[in-house]
This record gives structure tokens, C-alpha cells and sequence, in this order.
């Protein structure tokens, strides 16, 4: 008897989690239409007509739905989550369904880290358990490399937000390096591990959802660099003198490995040029195809080389292209002093990146993002422009396949003044709350964007009343913004009306 | 068949397209059928949705992974790239392509 009623349960355990992925197999389909259908209607179908030729496009869902079901699972998990029930009705099935288990039971793994991803209620699976992070790092005789630095990038996605944090160590004198509770396995994370040591290559390595176990280090061989001074130069030709830089990424040839550096740990690297623009970086061996970063005028460039043999070698930027538009009002009057966010995305090595940026409009109502020959064959910018009085406006553009970007040409509507009042599930005050701009719908059904990883720069605080007042929108828009809280925000969403004050519950 | 119609994709050939569009980097479902859609100028016609299937039997082989992340218009979206072993699929699977049009284009007498 405890055996069925082991059985059921499994039985049932193994039908939920099946639910589990057909539900992420619905929202991938969801994601795919509704992109669809945002394409047809910018191309002039009403949105009715978008809708049926999206769907008429993607196929039939329900075959496609089984045939995503059948890929992941086989049809083994679904037999035996039918023959559970079964069970109970017939003992003449058990020992079908015995063979069927195992089977089952060989899946469990696959399921687990689905469900870690899985958010009950719209919230992220807490993560309770934390694992170190260690490692060891070994020259080319396999003698321990001391003092090297090691830069982590972890990436998480708490609430389906993606968030990414640098961390940094230098190795012991054995070698060895422990990043203490860095990581869960029960949520979807990621880590890129950059290894730095002079005299030594540039080495990194990158897990997305690592394993549960956590005992095992990760192991680094170095092998030997030449010793190597850059010489940097910037578009007219000279030396770009206290400019920090670091190694974006070191490609040996004949390899199809990339070894990175993000920018986020770009600055805990150290290098700096002197005045005569010189760097010494021991990094690399002969032949490396690199991508050298720099910060220079509060912008990121980057330098494109192959290492040569000589011990001093001058690289440059090139002649600088860049993201760049124009704000104008309705009646085509420039705006000066908007505020303009750009989200710059590539794929390095195939990893995402992206990285934000802010700049201001100048009295002609022009803006330039200067991001020097940082190209990508594919990269996408999110492009976001915020001023008081004006609703704000975002474009998105994908670079792709010899595409260029821009310009960027905003003309933005006027905006009605607008005052919230924040106030809790208890309708108390949400006072001295920071809130930030999200999301617009337009009355064209155009969204306009800023990205949580720029929200700081568009927030406001609300009051002791918890009231903040907002020109950033048109009536009738349907808004969403961020209540930051740290690390973490809370959704706002509202339809702004045309009365001059609103109330809003703040959900949490 | 007349010039003019589009002729299906080959059996056997979408894993290849999957593959060599997620070669420059990490992208959601709708970005790779846009890609094959755009790089092909229309000369591909796939039936966007059997795109899934391949996908998720592709992730199982272990020629490609998976995370969530976000997408451009902020919302929650599958991202799938390549891994080491899918790297090395594609190049086989090239291979194989490129000898096997080379050997058709001999039979039918396209080249000497």
C-alpha cells in the first residue's frame, strides 16, 4: 500500500512538473507571436490582421506544442504520470509501470533546474542555498601562480530582471582563490571567471547554471606571455596619456576560444597608460587576436589588434563613429538638456553583454554616444530619451549583417503634468519611496522603454505624502514604472488619466 | 516546379540554419526566424513555429543552451546559443552540405 501511494505520488509530482514546462513552452510561443504581430502591425496591418497572420505564420500550436513536449521528454514521463493513476485501478500495470519509473526518474535531473527557474506567483524561487566558489590557478610547469587577479562577473535574473555583479580576489600563495557563498543552484545563474597574472595569458572561463555541486575548483592553467608595451593613440594620432584600460577579450589563433574581461571589472584590473600613452601588458603570446578597452570621457573604446612580435607595439582608434540623433519638439524646436540612455548590447565570444550609457543633449538638441570601432557583427542599442514636459520616447535597433545605427531622431509630444500618490496594500503613504520611469504604451500602442539597469537615472522620490509629480507622459498612455527598492524594484502599472492627481497601489 | 515558387527547406537542413545563425551570438526563437528570413531575402520560407521543436531537440543533444533573459522590448525571453559541441556539429554539418551541393551540381551538369 505504501508503494501506490508512493506511486501517486510521484505520479502526481511528475504531472506538475510536465506542467512546468508546458507552461514555458506556451511563453516561448506567446514571446515569438506577439513579436510577430508588433512587426505586421509597424509594417500597416491592423492589429487584427496581425494577429491572424502571425498565428497563420507560426503553425499549428497545438502539433508544434507536442512535438516541443516529445523533444524534451520522450514520451516516457507521460506514461508513467498517466499509469500512476492507473495504478490504483489495476495492479495488473506495476510492473509496466516499474520500468516506466526508472526512466522517469532518469528525467528528474532535467526537471530540477527547470523548476529552480520556475516563479510560483510571480515571485523568484528564494535562494536558499548558497555554494563558495573556488579554484586554482597553475602555471605552465604547474606551479601555483600567486597574486594573480580573479574578476567574476555573476550574472542572476531575480524577478525575470537581469542583474549583473563584479566581484574580485587575488590567488593565494598556493595558488587558490574562494569566492564564499557566491552562487545558487537553485535559481538560473551564470558566471564568467576572468584570470589575470603578468607574465601569464589572459584566461577565462563562463558557466550558465552551474552544477550542484560545488566541491569541485575550477582549475586554471596559464601559460607563458611575452613581455609586451603598448603604445595607444587616439584618432589624431597621439598618445592617450592616463587613460585606464583592460584586456576586453584575447583570442588565440587558431582557437576558437574567446577569453574575456566585462567591462563591469574593466577598472579592478589596474592598468593605466602613462604619459606617453604606454602600457605595459604581459597578457598575450604572438598572434592573439585582442580587444583592448578603454574609459576615456566617461565612454568605453575599444582597440581591435593581432600581438606582433615586438616588444613595444603602437595601436590607435580609428576615425570615431557613434551613436548619435536629435530631439526635437512637436513643432520641430530643438530641445536642449534632454536626457538620453543608451543600452548597448553585443555577444561577445556569444555571451550577452550589456552596458548602459548617458548623455545630454546639447543647445542644438543633438546627442553623440561615442563608442569609438566597438563593432560587433551583431548588436542591438536601446536608445531612450527623457525630458520634463515631454513624453518619453525609445527606439530599438538591431545591427545586423552590415545594418548601420541611426541617426537617432526623436520628436517628442507634450507631456501632462501628472501626481501620484503612492500608497501600500494597507493604503498608507509610500513616503520618501524612489520611483522610476519603466515603460509607456502610446495611444499608437508603441512602447517606449528604459531598462531597470538605467532606471537611477530617471527616478524621482516621492514625499512624506508619498505624492510625486511626473511630466514624462501623454493622457490615456498606459504606464508602468519601477519603485526601486535596492537591488530590487516593484512594478507600478497605471492608465493615466486626465485628472491632475492619481492614486496608486503599490503592490509588493 | 515553376521558377517562381519557393521551393521547401530541405529535410535535414534546419538544424544547419539554427546552428550558423546562432554562430554570432546568443538569440531568442523570433530573432533566429527573423535572421533566416532576412539573411535568405525571403527565399527561405519556414514554418516559423517548427523552429521550437528543433530547438528543444537540439538543447537535448547538447548543441545548444538555453537561459531566460530579457529581450529588447524588456520582457521575458528564451535566449539560445551555442555550445563547444554545436560548434562542431555546424562545421561538420557545413561540410557535409557544401559536398553534397558540389556533388548535385555535377550530376546536373552546373559545373565541370
Amino acid at each position: 500500500m505504501a508503494a501506490l501511494t508512493e506511486l501517486f505520488h510521484w505520479g502526481s509530482w511528475t504531472w506538475r512538473a510536465a506542467e512546468v514546462v508546458d507552461r514555458e513552452i506556451d511563453e516561448e510561443f506567446d514571446f515569438h507571436i506577439d513579436c510577430h504581430i508588433r512587426e505586421l502591425i509597424d509594417a500597416g496591418m491592423t492589429p487584427e490582421q496581425a494577429a491572424d497572420e502571425a498565428q497563420r505564420l507560426f503553425g499549428p500550436r497545438d502539433r508544434l506544442h507536442r512535438q516541443c513536449r516529445a523533444a524534451v521528454y520522450g514520451r516516457g514521463v507521460w506514461l508513467t504520470a498517466a499509469a500512476g493513476l492507473a495504478m490504483l485501478l489495476s495492479l495488473g500495470v506495476i510492473g509496466w509501470l516499474a520500468s516506466q519509473l526508472n526512466q522517469a526518474q532518469r528525467q528528474m535531473a532535467n526537471l530540477q533546474l527547470l523548476l529552480a527557474a520556475q516563479k510560483p506567483d510571480g515571485q523568484q524561487n528564494a535562494a536558499a542555498d548558497k555554494h563558495d566558489l573556488i579554484g586554482e590557478i597553475r602555471d605552465a610547469h604547474q606551479k601555483p601562480v600567486a597574486n594573480a587577479k580573479v574578476l567574476v562577473i555573476y550574472k542572476s535574473w531575480p524577478n525575470d530582471r537581469y542583474r549583473q555583479q563584479a566581484f574580485q580576489q587575488t590567488s593565494d600563495k598556493e595558488g587558490r582563490f574562494r569566492f564564499r557563498q557566491l552562487y545558487s543552484t537553485s535559481t538560473q545563474t551564470g558566471f564568467l571567471v576572468t584570470v589575470l597574472a603578468e607574465g601569464h595569458t589572459l584566461q577565462s572561463r563562463y558557466v550558465l547554471n552551474p552544477p550542484q555541486v560545488s566541491a569541485k575548483p575550477f582549475q586554471f592553467q596559464l601559460q607563458p606571455a611575452v613581455d609586451k608595451t603598448l603604445v595607444i593613440q587616439g584618432p589624431d594620432g597621439k598618445p592617450l596619456a592616463d587613460v585606464p584600460v583592460w584586456p576586453g577579450s584575447r583570442k588565440p589563433r587558431g582557437s576558437e576560444d574567446d577569453h574575456l574581461m566585462y567591462d563591469h571589472s574593466g577598472p579592478d584590473a589596474g592598468y593605466r597608460t602613462d604619459k606617453a600613452g604606454r602600457v605595459r601588458m604581459t597578457l598575450f603570446q604572438p598572434d592573439d587576436a585582442v580587444e583592448l578597452r578603454l574609459s576615456l570621457n566617461q565612454m568605453t573604446e575599444a582597440i581591435r589588434f593581432t600581438v606582433d612580435r615586438t616588444p613595444e607595439q603602437v595601436i590607435g582608434i580609428a576615425s570615431q563613429s557613434g551613436v548619435q540623433g536629435s530631439v526635437v519638439d512637436s513643432s520641430g524646436q530643438p530641445i536642449a538638456g534632454a536626457t538620453v540612455l543608451l543600452i548597448h548590447k553585443t555577444w561577445p565570444g556569444g555571451r550577452f553583454q550589456q552596458r548602459p550609457y548617458k548623455t545630454e543633449t546639447d543647445a542644438q538638441g543633438r546627442f553623440r554616444f561615442a563608442n569609438g570601432n566597438v563593432t560587433e557583427d551583431y548588436e542591438a542599442m536601446l536608445v531612450t530619451v527623457v525630458k520634463d514636459g515631454f513624453s518619453f520616447q525609445s527606439s530599438y535597433v538591431i545591427k545586423d549583417e552590415g545594418k548601420t545605427e541611426g541617426p537617432f531622431d526623436f520628436r517628442l509630444s507634450p507631456a501632462v503634468p501628472k501626481t501620484l500618490v503612492l500608497r501600500n496594500a494597507a493604503g498608507q503613504p509610500l513616503a520618501n519611496a524612489t520611483v522610476a520611469l519603466s515603460q509607456r504604451k502610446d495611444a499608437q500602442d508603441r512602447e517606449h522603454l528604459v531598462y531597470f539597469i538605467s532606471a537611477p537615472s530617471v527616478s524621482f522620490q516621492t514625499d512624506a505624502g508619498g505624492r510625486v509629480t511626473l511630466n514624462h507622459f501623454a493622457a490615456g498612455d498606459q504606464v508602468e514604472l519601477y519603485r526601486l527598492n535596492g537591488d530590487d524594484a516593484d512594478d507600478i502599472r497605471l492608465r493615466v488619466d486626465d485628472q491632475p492627481e492619481q492614486v496608486v497601489e503599490v503592490q509588493r | 516546379m515553376p521558377a517562381d515558387r519557393k521551393p521547401a527547406l530541405l529535410q535535414g537542413s534546419l538544424d544547419m540554419l539554427i546552428l550558423q545563425s546562432l554562430k554570432k551570438g546568443a538569440r531568442h526563437g523570433y530573432a533566429i526566424a527573423r535572421s533566416l528570413r532576412e539573411v535568405s531575402r525571403d527565399f527561405l520560407q519556414i514554418e516559423e513555429g517548427s523552429l521550437y521543436p528543433a530547438l528543444h531537440r537540439m538543447e537535448q543533444r547538447g548543441w545548444i543552451t538555453s537561459h531566460w533573459g530579457t529581450s529588447e522590448t524588456n520582457r521575458r525571453a528564451k535566449y539560445y546559443e551555442l555550445s563547444p559541441a554545436g560548434r562542431s556539429q555546424l562545421k561538420t554539418e557545413a561540410e557535409a552540405w557544401r559536398q553534397m551541393s558540389t556533388a548535385i551540381d555535377r550530376v546536373m551538369g552546373f559545373q565541370t
